[in-house]
């Protein structure tokens, strides 16, 4: 089984990812939409890990520096991400601390590795189906946009809590790292193409047994 | 799948511009960027320095932070103990900015919210919790990585102006944080006050602020302004006081009473006095230059010894003592009995060394005064409150001793045994002496004088006076009593009635001679005195002669030799003196016993003799006389009528008198009294006192013959008449009673009869009236009879 699965390439097509419309391979421009034809980005997979890499180190600072400064009349109080949410925990706000900590940690934790695994998968091959990674590729674009809860949080309680003296709410410099690194994750996922993922590993890394799989690429 | 055609795949590498995305510019400038923050944070990360504190309450990690003119400039990073937990380390990282100027000068505190008398300060750290507070200069130094906390903020901060000074009081009056007052405006303060090292006062930092610091000079005088005062004088009473926050929290004020001194210098030192007039008396005061503590040990009772018992040098007080502690110290003593140090306070300038003699040469001079034999002893300072003082004094040949400089905590000077007098002891050998005095025997004296006292009014001698003078008077009682003398007062009435008889007689005769022309000689006699009248007054216009002329001859009498006669008089006197002292004038008493037995035998005279007889003669003769009153009653007229002629005689005799050698009759009157003293002189004289010793024994006799006449008996008889009267009254009175009684009862059984008949008829009514008038009037009986019971005496003298 060395070609089981038929992709536009090994038919020699190339599908425009503007419209959609299927030509011969070759074909410089997609004659319906004008988009350029490239049956697979050669430089995808760079342009990830790039996107990545800055995801990464943008949300370091975004962990490490204070999220929110809550200046009331007694006290000062600057909370990270991680700290606030452990602190309305602590106070028994399950819910909320349970959402922040899904929305700030979690997911993009979880974006991290789903694109690093995809990245990686399409080099060095992986254990998962195509039809997986697929699956996943999708949740990670979808799930992507909801990403910025916690910067959503954080202006809406700026804008909220401006009681002058008594107390106020200003957004700390995590806010920022944290919108970076999220913006930054999303430039990511859209720069994988999912086309690679049924593509084959390169000739040194042995095919994967993956399962039979009937579902063509878009 | 062949009609698919071959697509070339290329899989060839191409170069690694080709492959490498742009998009790699972006973690690359993130990396950048996250690199130059880091080392930008690294850059501005200042130095960690540490502070030790006493303790680092409210200090917290990561949250206190450091101040320096209230800006942040640091924030503490740890907080640590020393290696032996004596201290606490609290570590700051400062900013690198100021971290250069954190040298040698920085001070720093903590600063706690504080409320005091005065106000509320670091009220901000009640919400933010404290903060550290740090002060330094404004030269950059190097930086010094260890500092020492203040536990308080520093009065004066470090570079900022004013003046610093030094409070001392023995008073009592500094107490901590109280405000310094210049005329009620605060302008300065005043730190914690502190006991200073030897334990003799309180001490405090003090701070003028400027602009008020030139108003302290060294003659400035600080004083405790707290509190008030009342003075009550003519002017009414005032009540003063600074201000209502200094009568609360006191304070501390000054002012310079003498001008012209120089301004103070920091840390300049002031004492504090009690009020403001100490304040100002203490600026004449003498300056008592440099003190010189020493010790001294005393054994045994030292009551009365306090503190500011005054310290004598040869009686001049040269200091006082300034603590009193109780010692025991086996080693030197060799006992472990209690001694008492006294600390003695000395002023050098006192005891005549110079105004600026040091401690050490001070110490020097009363070593070797020591050596001298000077030493110090207790003394008796007030013998009434039992106070003693310290003397010091030279002792002439005293043991060896010195100046003994090992002693701690001043030098000791050698004591010798106490020179106290003791009240108490005093007295009691007073008691002792009063007590050895010869009493008994002194109380025997007493008795036996008093002993021949009575023996000598025991003796019959004495014992027979009364006797003789009860005899005495028994015969003047016997006289009174004699029937004689009885009789006297019948013959003066029967006198009296002559005297009446004589007076109708008269009365006759005066009708008799109102008959005979009355009326014309009463006309005449009327004449007469009208002449009379006349020629008095004519007597009387020459009166101011007759007085002109008696001025004249007191004038003359003015200037006689008085003194010549005084002096005669004098002599005279001299001689009645030496007269009276003769022995015949003593034995004068001695005839006063004849002369009473010879009044006696006078009055037997009286009794036997023919006086009474001659009374009656004597009152016939009153009679006759009354007549030839009458007649010289008619002769006056005739007196009267020649009153003129006598006024001028007068006058004539007045001139003459006027006219007479005074100094002649001044030399006969020292001549008469001359004479006289020659007579009082003389033998007669002297003789005097023998007869009248001789009249004296006749007195006798008639008081002798008096005694003998019955007076007594018959007074002692009418007395006993009188007593029976009033016996026989009191019979009377006592049988009343009994009389009321029977009348009572007759008027019971009367009052019963008409009780039987009836009451309708008014016989009955009248007689009942009649009954109850009988009732009241036997009542009134008993009443009597009851009074005079009681009273007898009511029946003589009426009620």
């Amino acid at each position: 089984m060395t070609a089981p699965r038929l992709t536009a390439r090994n038919a020699g097509l190339v599908a425009c990812t503007g419209c959609t419309r299927v030509w011969p391979m070759g074909t410089p421009t997609c004659a319906r939409c004008g988009a350029r034809l490239v049956s697979r980005d050669p430089r995808s997979i760079s342009r990830v890990w790039a996107w990545w890499v800055a995801g990464v180190l943008a949300y370091i600072p975004a962990n490490l520096w204070p999220m929110l400064q809550t200046r009331t009349l007694a006290f000062n109080q600057s909370d990270t991400i991680l700290g606030g949410a452990m602190e309305l925990v602590r106070h028994g706000a399950w819910g909320v601390g349970i959402i922040i900590i899904v929305a700030s940690v979690l997911i993009p934790v979880g974006k991290f590795i789903a694109i690093a695994a995809l990245a990686r998968a399409v080099r060095r091959g992986a254990r998962t189906g195509a039809e997986t990674r697929q699956r996943i590729y999708e949740i990670v674009e979808y799930i992507g946009r909801w990403s910025m809860i916690d910067v959503f949080v954080v202006a809406i309680l700026t804008a909220l809590v401006q009681l002058s003296v008594v107390a106020s709410i200003q957004p700390g410099p995590a806010a920022l790292a944290f919108a970076l690194s999220v913006i930054f994750t999303m430039f990511s996922a859209q720069a994988f193409d999912p086309r690679l993922i049924w593509d084959d590993p390169g000739p040194e890394t042995v095919p994967p047994a993956a399962p039979e799989s009937t579902r063509a690429p878009a | 799948m062949t009609d698919i055609p071959p697509v070339p795949v290329t899989t060839a590498r191409r170069s690694i511009l080709a492959r490498v995305s742009v998009v790699w510019l972006v973690p690359f400038a993130a990396l950048v960027i996250a690199l130059a923050i880091a080392w930008q944070a690294w850059i501005d990360r200042g130095p960690v320095i540490e502070i030790l504190f006493e303790d680092a309450a409210g200090v917290t990690r990561g949250a206190t932070e450091l101040r320096f003119r209230n800006v942040t400039v640091g924030m503490v990073e740890d907080i640590r103990f020393t290696d032996d937990l004596d201290r606490v380390v609290v570590a700051v990282r400062v900013s690198p900015q100021v971290a250069p100027f954190i040298d040698s000068s920085a001070q720093f505190w903590v600063v706690r919210p504080e409320v005091n008398a005065t106000g509320v300060t670091g009220l901000e750290t009640v919400l933010t919790g404290v903060f550290l507070e740090g002060h330094w200069d404004t030269t950059p130094g190097e930086t010094v990585y260890l500092h020492e906390g203040l536990s308080t903020a520093p009065l004066l901060r470090e570079g900022e102006p004013g003046l610093r000074l030094r409070l001392w009081t023995t008073a009592g009056v500094l107490t901590t944080q109280v405000p310094l007052l210049y005329k009620g405006v605060p302008v300065g303060r005043i730190g914690p006050a502190d006991v200073a090292s030897d334990g003799a006062a309180v001490v405090a930092e003090a701070v003028i602020d400027p602009p008020y610091d030139n108003l302290v000079t060294e003659a400035t005088r600080f004083w405790d302004a707290s509190g008030f005062s009342i003075s009550i004088g003519s002017g009414g009473a005032a009540v003063n006081f600074d201000s209502i926050a200094s009568l609360i929290v006191g304070g501390i004020t000054f002012d310079t009473f003498v001008s012209g001194a120089p301004l103070a210098r920091d840390g300049t030192e002031y004492e504090v006095f009690y009020d403001e007039s100490a304040a100002r008396a203490s600026i004449f005061n003498r300056p008592e230059g440099t003190t010189v503590n020493l010790t001294a040990i005393f054994s045994g009772d030292i009551t009365g010894l306090a503190l500011g018992s005054p310290v004598e040098l040869d009686g001049l007080r040269v200091g006082e003592v300034s603590g009193i502690n109780g010692l025991i110290d086996p080693a030197t003593f060799g006992d472990d009995n209690v001694r008492l140090q006294t600390v003695l306070s000395l002023q050098p300038v006192r005891m005549g060394l110079p105004d600026d003699v040091s401690e050490s040469e001070s110490l020097d001079w009363l070593s070797a005064q020591v050596d001298d034999g000077l030493r110090a002893r207790l003394a008796t300072g007030s013998i009434l409150t039992g106070g003693l003082k310290v003397q010091l004094f030279t002792v002439p040949d005293a043991e060896p001793a010195a100046l003994d400089f090992a002693s701690r905590p001043y030098p000791a000077l050698p004591t010798v045994a106490p020179d106290i007098t003791d009240v108490a002891a005093t007295a009691q050998g007073a008691l002792s002496r009063i007590e050895s005095l010869p009493i008994e025997q002194l109380i025997d004296s007493t008795i036996g004088f008093l002993d021949n006292a009575s023996m000598l009014v025991g003796s019959p001698e004495v014992q027979s006076v009364p006797r003789e003078v009860a005899a005495l008077i028994g015969d003047v009682r016997a006289v009174v009593g004699d029937e004689a003398v009885q009789a006297v007062p019948e013959q003066i009435a029967s006198l009296l009635s002559e005297i009446e008889a004589t007076v109708t007689d008269l009365r006759g005769l005066i009708s008799e001679v109102e008959a005979q022309d009355t009326i014309g000689r009463l006309l005449a006699t009327v004449d007469s005195v009208a002449a009379t009248a006349t020629a008095a007054e004519e007597a009387l216009a020459g009166l101011p002669g007759v007085i002109d002329q008696v001025q004249i001859i007191s004038a003359r009498i003015a200037a006689l030799p008085l003194d010549q006669i005084a002096n005669d008089a004098g002599n005279l006197l001299a001689s009645l003196e030496s007269l009276v002292d003769t022995p015949e004038v003593r034995a004068l008493p001695g005839e006063i016993n004849a002369s009473v037995a010879e009044l006696r035998g006078l009055l037997t005279d009286l009794r036997s003799g023919s006086l009474l007889d001659d009374v009656e003669a004597t009152a016939a003769a009153a009679r006759s006389a009354a007549e030839q009153i009458a007649t010289a009653a008619a002769n006056a007229e005739t007196a009267i009528a020649g009153l003129p002629d006598l006024v001028d005689r007068v006058t004539a005799l007045a001139t003459r008198a006027a006219e007479m050698p005074l100094e002649e009759l001044v030399t006969q009157a020292t001549d008469l009294l001359a004479a006289v003293e020659a007579v009082v002189a003389s033998d007669t004289v002297a003789a005097l006192p023998g007869d009248l010793s001789a009249a004296l024994g006749d007195l006798r006799l008639i008081l002798t013959d008096i005694r003998e006449a019955g007076v007594i008996e018959t007074a002692t008889a009418t007395m006993r008449s009188a007593q029976d009267a009033v016996d026989q009254l009191a019979v009377t009175a006592e049988a009343l009673p009994g009389m009321v009684e029977r009348i009572n009862g007759l008027l019971n059984t009367a009052a019963a009869a008409i009780a039987g008949v009836g009451e309708t008829s008014t016989v009955v009514r009248d007689a009942r009236e009649a009954m109850r008038e009988i009732t009241r009037a036997a009542e009134a009986v008993a009443q009597l009879a009851r009074t005079i019971e009681r009273n007898p005496n009511s029946l003589i003298f009426g009620r």
